[in-house]
């Protein structure tokens, strides 16, 4: 659903996307939703329904960048160049025990950039991404509090890191070039018709390293904190719709180098999102789902993160 | 909805993507930039050591997603030019941890003046030129027995750039 900027980009930013769309992911959609459980399909296409044993979908992204959040947070619109990003991923959801699920998520990621003198489309594998989550008490469950779970991923660098012989555009740059992982909670909320949810995401990233002036340049990388709240409804046709805000936030990096070492001041992150998000049910065991967002192009709400608007599209099939 | 229909679907949503693939483009070198360094200094830093100073102005002057180019003017502590330096410079975003896809060629212009291209910021946002600077106490291979040409350096340096 939502997407940071993306992967090289930030290298973080792909990372942080695949992680997010693992956590949506790792949630449940019930084939036939009902009003406890559509409000989790609002924002993930394969999550695993109470009554699900296994899923599997298909989901499409399109992004377009139309600017950049300098260092002091200043939003500067891109005069000369445009990014495109497109990605498709297959995802696929199993119940390991009536509280506990895994997924994983395989990405195909393509990227356009025009430049003077360049028009470059670039393609391959990202980051394969594992995700977990297990609930300790589900949406409905409780009366006045709300349902919690404990939400874990992975990422692994099975894209190509830019630098890795990459093309002058880099557009063929389609992963991070290194690990991370996450750990989250969900909560979330059903009243009626209403559904609410709030996660909360701390990721670790592994250093990366690049070649440098002399020797090896090998950036480190601060706790990445990433917050999703997402308010919804769900009809009594079991379509839904939902409004959601996205918010990541990260410290400065450390860059170790034989020209340079420490805390490189000015290399945060930040970035906000908003969304609207839509599931129609298109059959017993099927369910489509799109999504549209933007980030706020405005300063103070990114910081050293391309910015940009996008949607969704994804299809799932769950098995009972 | 039958199986058609929903196989259909699939197919839509798959395509949704690659349908945008579909719009084309071409693989191509950016335009090189031209070498033309007007008017005065861009930005001056120090060097590591704090023994060099570095003018330093680009090309285009305010650089753009693309192929750019860099000209430093290296003096000493005196102002002379220092001549005969090897300077090896990459391009890093230091938020993002990485470098870019194309080594910049560096070569000395004029005494003290070296020139970087391309320097390949194929991205919009805050770029560093991690820069080395070295030079034997004989004057290293690119000397030309210039002004400021005493000693040995091994010294560094960090010019950055915004690219909107």
């Amino acid at each position: 659903m939502t997407r940071q900027s993306r992967r090289w980009t930030s290298l973080s930013a792909p990372r942080a996307a695949t992680l997010l769309f693992a956590a949506l992911t790792a949630r449940a959609t019930p084939a036939t939703a009902q009003a406890c459980c559509a409000g989790g399909a609002l924002v993930s296409p394969v999550r695993l329904a109470p009554p699900d044993d296994y899923a599997l979908g298909l989901q499409t992204r399109v992004r377009s960048d139309m600017g950049s959040f300098l260092p002091d947070g200043t939003y500067v619109s891109t005069p000369t160049s445009s990014e495109q990003d497109v990605e498709q991923d297959l995802a696929a959801s199993f119940r390991l025990a009536r509280r506990a699920q895994v997924g994983i998520v395989l990405p195909y990621v393509e990227t356009h950039r025009t430049a003077p003198g360049v028009d470059e489309w670039g393609s391959g594998i990202g980051d394969v991404a594992l995700n977990a989550r297990y609930d300790f008490k589900l949406a409905a469950e409780m009366t006045y509090w709300p349902g919690f779970a404990l939400l874990g991923g992975v990422v692994f660098p099975t894209g190509k890191a830019v630098g890795d012989g990459t093309n002058p555009a880099a557009t063929d740059a389609t992963g991070t070039g290194t690990f991370n992982a996450s750990l989250g909670i969900d909560l979330e909320k059903v009243h009626g018709p209403l559904y609410g949810a709030l996660n909360l995401w701390a990721t670790y990233s592994g250093s990366s390293s690049t070649p440098g002036p002399a020797g090896t340049i090998t950036t480190s990388y601060p706790l990445q904190l990433t917050a999703l709240a997402v308010a919804g409804y769900v009809f009594e046709n079991e379509a839904a719709v939902a409004l959601y805000v996205n918010f990541l936030e990260r410290g400065d990096t450390t860059v170790e180098s034989a020209t340079s070492n420490g805390p490189a001041p000015g290399t945060d992150l930040r970035l906000t999102t908003i969304g609207a998000t839509g599931l129609v049910p298109v059959a017993v065991d099927w369910r489509l789902s799109v999504s549209i967002y933007a980030d706020v192009l405005a300063s103070s709400f990114g910081r050293n993160e391309q910015a940009g608007m996008g949607g969704t599209v994804s299809l799932v099939h769950a098995w009972r | 909805m039958d199986g058609r229909r929903v196989l259909l679907l699939s197919v839509l949503v798959a395509l949704a993507g690659v349908g945008v693939l579909g719009c084309g483009g071409q693989a191509g070198e950016p335009t090189a930039p031209v070498l033309v360094f007007p008017g005065a200094p861009a930005l001056t830093v120090a060097s590591a050591s704090g023994q060099l100073s570095i003018d330093l102005w680009w090309s285009p002057p305010q650089p753009t997603v693309g192929y750019d180019a860099a000209q430093l003017a290296i003096s000493d502590a005196d102002g002379a030019p220092v001549t005969g330096l090897a300077l090896t410079i990459v391009p890093f975003m230091p938020a993002h941890g990485h470098g870019a896809s194309v080594d910049p060629q560096i070569s000395e212009t004029s005494p003290g003046v070296y020139v970087a291209t391309p320097l390949d910021f194929f991205m919009a946002g805050h770029w560093e030129l991690m820069t080395a600077i070295a030079r034997a106490a004989d004057g290293g291979a690119g000397d030309a027995g210039g002004v400021g040409n005493v000693g040995a350096i091994d010294d560094s340096a960090e010019p950055t750039v915004d690219v909107p």
